[in-house]
């Protein structure tokens, strides 16, 4: 993988975060991993969504590695009132995407409760793999149809674009997750696919202990509508939430 | 485990560090959680915020499997210790091992216990798994890979970070945490790890009486017990662990659903006190075989290591490493090793029914013979008497060399060495020899492989030495003098009451034939506790253990060479006692006969005829490597698991020969077929609803009858899952079926393969005729097209035949340096240089990818020696490897007889399979004056050894396509 640009040159890319974080103040511990090819920005997706910030230099992550972040979570009732937010404290993992660690990372797959799954948009390969990268999930993650949100990323290098929307959006839909185009660099869209997983995570999680517990208005969220129906078919009988 | 022998230093330290906060994370959360645990009372909540939730889902998939972060932190720790003292460190990690076998036993009632409901889920999740990714269940099998390190790295979590406690560090405690709102204390774990490592003994009690005290363990306290109590004793030890294996089925049959292993651990626990007594001396017997073999192969192999080291440093560690990772695997087979006698007379019996021993000679060659020859029976392929005659190399430094009619003479007695146990075998003699010589033939240079450590260790050798170290003590270990009169009086026991044996080794047969149909997903009758004593067992369950005969024979093979051995260690004596046990096992003649008739009427008609070679070589080979791997799960102490894989096997192996009986093209393909395909999200299970058939061609013409029916296959591998098969409609052309065909298969793995349906004539007389067939590519399919369909039927297709009909193709040089041709002495002996570049377009028979490595022999000469392979690509069609292996020992009228035969596997955790081969020689079908059958090269093969030969000290390249290999061996 080549760097897209040089720049920056950031010694240390690993930038733990500081000392609020250090306490076990939160409501939830959320893991959640990126996965995808080698090079389409799993980790500066992370590190922008983290830190707020972008290295353009090319380092490959050694087997595995996670970031850390804290987020209020607060799930809209379907009149658009928030309920109460609720403190989570997200585990994100980064994964190598070379061939060489592929029996490590995929170890860490069943451990986490959603997924970012990434592609180059200027990388046509990368999204061609994007269908392996959903098997091995279907094989190695907690259950066979874990929550995944797709993330085109480089968004912002349009010009060397080689994954049409279209083709992206169809893939997406064709497995019934939700797409982002996403720009590790400029940050367009790191937040939003992140919260969405989050937000799927949180609606499984309710589905997967109680209906009954969660009150009304909270169970019928607007979420997604597609994502929502999805959870319908998934509900069936696959995963036993 | 992970293999982890790529990384460098400074990798794992920074993959150390990563684990090292998220220990720190982890504690931080489980002190959040242990807050939480006393401040909310609301119980649904508690699991949301907990992660309970996530766990509980988790859990039905990778139950006792370790998180990402133990594993990694397990296999980083294993990698570590592994360089520092080779020879006691592969004892001590195979006590670890065992010591961790034991509490798997002990934890696995857990389950049941709070998920009750979920048997059918899981199970499916099962069958699919074990056939497909090993990784997700744990059965035993995988001991080495989950279960040592769950115990050893529970524990070695805590060392890393120790505050950490119950932080969810493996995935068992954790559900036990949120499951009973307790802690799991850490401290007595942390004792037993040390015991562990230190003594045997108090290790398998010790953990245990550690497990029972966690809270979540109600259910385990009575197997505790009985484990503790046996331990001590290091006889008893084996005992205990094979009564468990073999005392598994009396409540099974209670649960109806096949893959309930839960159920069947703990009904271990419950299982009769009378019958304990008779296995009990069962296994004693038996381990006395095994033990003493191993013990003599310990001892030579250590001299031998002294020995070899100065040449072979490098095939040394390889074989140090292998070991090491293989220990779990092998340690039981004490246990294991019960039922092999019998089951190879069993096979004998057959045998002689069928006639088919007419060339055995003297006593002494028959009785080695029938276990090989049975195995040519069950598997209708590969060996050749011719073969293995040949196989019998007395020094693999003279290598091609060396006299054949010599060697021959000596080992008459072995000539059974294709089985896997044969290289073991043969490795231990040669073992001797190097004692003598201390000249090592082989010599392996490997160019640019780095570290072939750790690479495919679980596949290749069975390992020498680590059974024994399951029995025996330390210290024994070591000893090689007194060898022999230990082994004397160990056997004595064996011939000695053999007589009074023989009732309960019919009763263990059946037993573990049981296990077997236990597990069996399509076994709908089971009344174990009726049958274990009957000898005559009922016939569906005949039928399964047919099939699962075919799987035993394999091991059958296994055991003889092993009994050989021995005898010749002890002489006459031993002998005699080998003669007792075949003959002990008549009485099972019939049973056999019986089911094999009944599992397969054609089969048995064509098991003298042959198959094509083609055909039957891909599959028998299969079959083969599963049944190896079978093997290992009979090893395993901890129960139940293993058998569903078996089983569905052992059926495999018993359809797959009936693939190719038959007869297409006699008749055309005319008419068409009435079908629907369905995936069943639910049960997770791939639908065939077959209608009906029209126009069917007719195949007696005087009569102007067919008698058709529909069968199944998932391609490219079908001996994956299997066939299945319609009923069969009399006298029609136009056969109306109404028929479900079911496989139990994860829809993304259907998804890569064909549906082959096809029609045939059954005929119970003759052989059944094709009538035409229809393949489907379930990758396009679609599947909301639920609709029944027609479909014309075709004449066979070659992929159909094949199974894989592409198996890509090798890039490789070959060279030949002749002795002084680089100067006096020069080398001293010819040297034949085989540099394996890559491989091309290698077919994928599973969805994960491949894992390719390439195994090498110098025939006729099938030993360990003569043996090498290389690293594991893994998840690569089109794998580099770029490996040179130099073979010496040639004298150039050797490149006429000799046969470089290279073969690419795809190594899967517990078995390989066979991707394709080549065979470098003449090509004449004979070597040392012998006919073989693997002298077979290709015209191209010939070419390139040819010109090889012409042209020395220069590197031939070739690209050769690869194929499937008749007569191949059964080697490991």
């Amino acid at each position: 993988m080549e760097p897209r640009s040089l720049c920056s040159t950031d010694e240390e890319l690993v930038v733990y975060k500081d000392l609020t974080m250090s306490d076990g103040d939160y409501d939830y511990l959320i893991k959640f991993l990126a996965l995808g090819d080698s090079g389409v920005g799993k980790t500066s997706i992370l590190y922008q969504y983290t830190d707020g910030k972008f290295n353009s230099r090319f380092i490959t992550t050694v087997g595995i590695d996670f970031r850390e972040k804290r987020v209020m979570y607060r799930s809209n009732g379907p009149d658009g009132v928030s309920g109460r937010g609720q403190r989570i404290h997200l585990q994100l993992w980064d994964t190598a995407g070379q061939e060489r660690f592929r029996s490590l990372t995929t170890a860490f797959f069943r451990d986490a409760m959603g997924f970012l799954l990434l592609f180059d948009l200027t990388n046509e390969q990368s999204f061609l793999n994007v269908r392996n990268w959903i098997s091995q999930l279907q094989m190695h993650a907690y259950c066979e149809n874990p929550d995944i949100v797709l993330c085109g990323n480089k968004s912002d290098m349009e010009d060397q674009r080689m994954v049409k929307e279209e083709e992206a959006k169809e893939l997406a839909e064709k497995y019934g997750i939700p797409y982002f185009e996403t720009s590790a660099a400029n940050g367009t869209n790191v937040t939003k696919a992140v919260e969405t997983l989050l937000d799927l995570i949180m609606k499984r999680m309710e589905r997967c202990v109680d209906k009954s517990w969660i009150p009304e208005g909270v169970v019928r969220s607007n979420g997604h509508s597609s994502t929502e129906q999805l959870h319908e078919e998934k509900d069936k009988g696959k995963c036993g939430c | 485990m992970l293999d982890l022998s790529f990384l460098t230093e400074e990798e794992y330290e920074k993959l150390m560090k990563v684990l090292q906060r998220d220990a720190e994370l982890k504690k931080k959360d489980s002190d959040r959680i242990r807050r939480l645990q006393g401040s909310l009372k609301d119980e649904k909540k508690k699991k949301f915020v907990t992660g309970e939730w996530f766990n509980e889902v988790k859990a039905k998939r990778f139950q006792e499997e370790l998180e990402g972060p133990d594993l990694l932190r397990a296999s980083i720790r294993k990698k570590k210790e592994k360089p520092e003292n080779e020879p006691n460190e592969h004892i001590r990690q195979s006590l670890e091992g065992r010591a961790a076998s034991l509490p798997s036993d002990a934890t696995s009632p857990l389950f049941p216990e709070l998920t009750p409901d979920l048997g059918a889920e899981r199970s499916s999740t099962t069958a699919l798994d074990s056939s497909e990714e090993h990784k997700t269940w744990p059965k035993p099998k995988p001991r080495h890979v989950i279960l040592p390190p769950s115990s050893n790295e529970r524990w070695s979590v805590n060392d890393v970070s120790p505050g950490e406690s119950n932080a969810g560090v493996s995935t068992t405690d954790n559900w036990q945490l949120s499951e009973k709102g307790h802690d799991v204390p850490p401290l007595p774990a942390k004792l037993s790890e040390e015991d562990m490592v230190q003594s045997s003994y108090s290790s398998g009690v010790e953990v245990p009486d550690v497990l029972s005290g966690t809270p979540a363990m109600q259910k385990a306290p009575p197997i505790d017990t009985n484990i503790a109590s046996k331990i001590p004793v290091k006889r008893k030890a084996s005992k205990g662990l094979f009564r468990s294996e073999t005392l598994v089925n009396p409540t099974e049959q209670t649960e109806g659903s096949h893959a309930k292993r839960e159920s069947l651990k703990s009904s271990k626990s419950l299982s009769g006190e009378e019958d304990n007594n008779l296995v009990l001396k069962q296994g004693a017997n038996y381990t006395i075989f095994s033990m003493s073999h191993k013990d003599e192969e310990i001892g030579l192999d250590h001299e031998h290591f002294k020995n070899l080291r100065n040449f072979w440093e490098k095939g040394a560690d390889t074989i140090v490493a292998g070991n090491v990772s293989e220990e779990s695997f092998e340690k039981p087979s004490v246990v294991e090793s019960n039922g092999r006698p019998f089951i190879l007379s069993r096979s004998l019996s057959v045998q002689s029914n069928q006639s088919q021993n007419g060339e055995e000679k003297s006593n002494v060659s028959m009785k080695t013979r029938i276990p090989y020859k049975r195995t040519v029976t069950f598997s209708s392929s590969e060996d050749e008497p011719c073969y293995i005659a040949h196989s019998r190399k007395v020094s693999a430094s003279s290598m091609a060399r060396s006299t054949y009619g010599k060697s021959k003479g000596a080992v008459v007695a072995r000539n059974n060495s294709l089985t896997e146990s044969n290289g073991r075998q043969e490795e231990e003699r040669k073992a001797q020899r190097c004692l003598r010589r201390s000249k090592l033939p082989v010599r392996v240079p490997s160019i640019k492989i780095e570290s072939p450590t750790k690479e495919g260790p679980s596949s290749t050798f069975e390992p020498e030495t680590p059974a024994d170290e399951y029995v025996m003590p330390e210290e024994s270990r070591r000893k090689v003098d007194s060898l022999a009169s230990r082994i004397q009086i160990l056997i004595e026991p064996v011939y000695s009451d053999s007589d009074s044996d023989r009732d309960k080794r019919s009763d263990l047969g059946i037993q573990e034939n049981m296990e077997t149909n236990g597990e069996l997903p399509e076994a709908k009758t089971r009344e174990p506790a009726e049958n274990l004593m009957s000898k005559e067992p009922a016939t569906e369950r005949e039928a399964i253990q047919g099939t699962d005969s075919a799987v035993f024979s394999e091991e059958g093979g296994d055991q003889s060479p092993v009994a050989m051995a021995l005898a010749r260690a002890n002489s006459i004596n031993l002998a005699k006692s080998m003669v007792n046990i075949y003959t002990t096992s008549e009485t099972y003649n019939k049973p056999q006969m019986i089911t094999h008739q009944l599992l397969e009427p054609q089969r048995t008609k064509e098991l003298s005829r042959s198959s094509p070679i083609l055909l039957s070589e891909t599959e028998s080979d299969t079959a083969s490597e599963i049944s190896f791997q079978f093997n290992r799960h009979k090893k395993t102490p901890s129960i139940g698991s293993h058998s569903s894989d078996m089983a569905s096997v052992s059926s495999v192996s018993g359809s797959v020969l009936s693939v190719y009986s038959g007869d297409f093209g006699s008749v055309d393909a005319q008419g068409t077929v009435q079908f629907a395909l369905d995936y069943d999200e639910k049960n997770r299970e791939f639908q065939i609803y077959v209608s009906q058939c029209k126009d069917l061609a007719v195949v007696d013409e005087k009569k102007g009858r067919s008698d058709p029916y529909v069968k199944t296959y998932l391609l490219p591998d079908k001996a994956r899952m299997g066939k299945r098969k319609t009923s069969v409609k009399k006298r029609t052309v136009n056969p109306i079926y109404n028929e479900v065909l079911r496989y139990k298969i994860e829809k993304m793995v259907l998804l890569i393969q064909k549906l082959n349906l096809s029609v045939w004539h059954n005929d119970p007389l003759g052989r059944n005729s094709f009538l035409g067939e229809i393949e489907i590519d379930l990758a396009s399919w679609d599947w909301s097209n639920k609709k029944l369909n027609w479909y014309m039927l075709k004449p066979r297709t070659l992929s159909a035949i094949n199974g894989v009909d592409h198996r890509g193709v090798m890039n490789l040089s070959i060279k030949y340096v002749p002795p002084g041709s680089l100067g006096p002495k020069n080398p001293s002996s010819g040297e034949v240089h085989i540099w394996v570049k890559d491989s091309k377009d290698l077919p994928q028979l599973r969805p994960s990818g491949i894992d390719s490595f390439v195994k090498c022999y110098v025939l006729p000469d099938t030993s360990k020696k003569s043996y090498q392979k290389t690293r594991v690509i893994k998840r690569d069609s089109n794998p580099v490897f770029n490996h040179t292996i130099v073979y010496d020992g040639f004298h150039t009228e050797d490149l006429k007889d000799a046969c470089v035969e290279l073969t690419v596997w795809d190594h899967e955790k517990l078995t390989n399979h066979f991707l394709g081969g080549i065979r470098l020689g003449l090509g004449t079908g004979t070597s040392y004056g012998i006919s073989v059958d693997w002298m077979d090269s290709t015209q191209e093969e010939v070419a390139f050894w040819q010109e090889m030969m012409s042209a020395s000290n220069e590197w031939i390249e070739g690209s050769l396509p690869l194929r499937s290999l008749a007569g191949r061996r059964k080697l490991k």
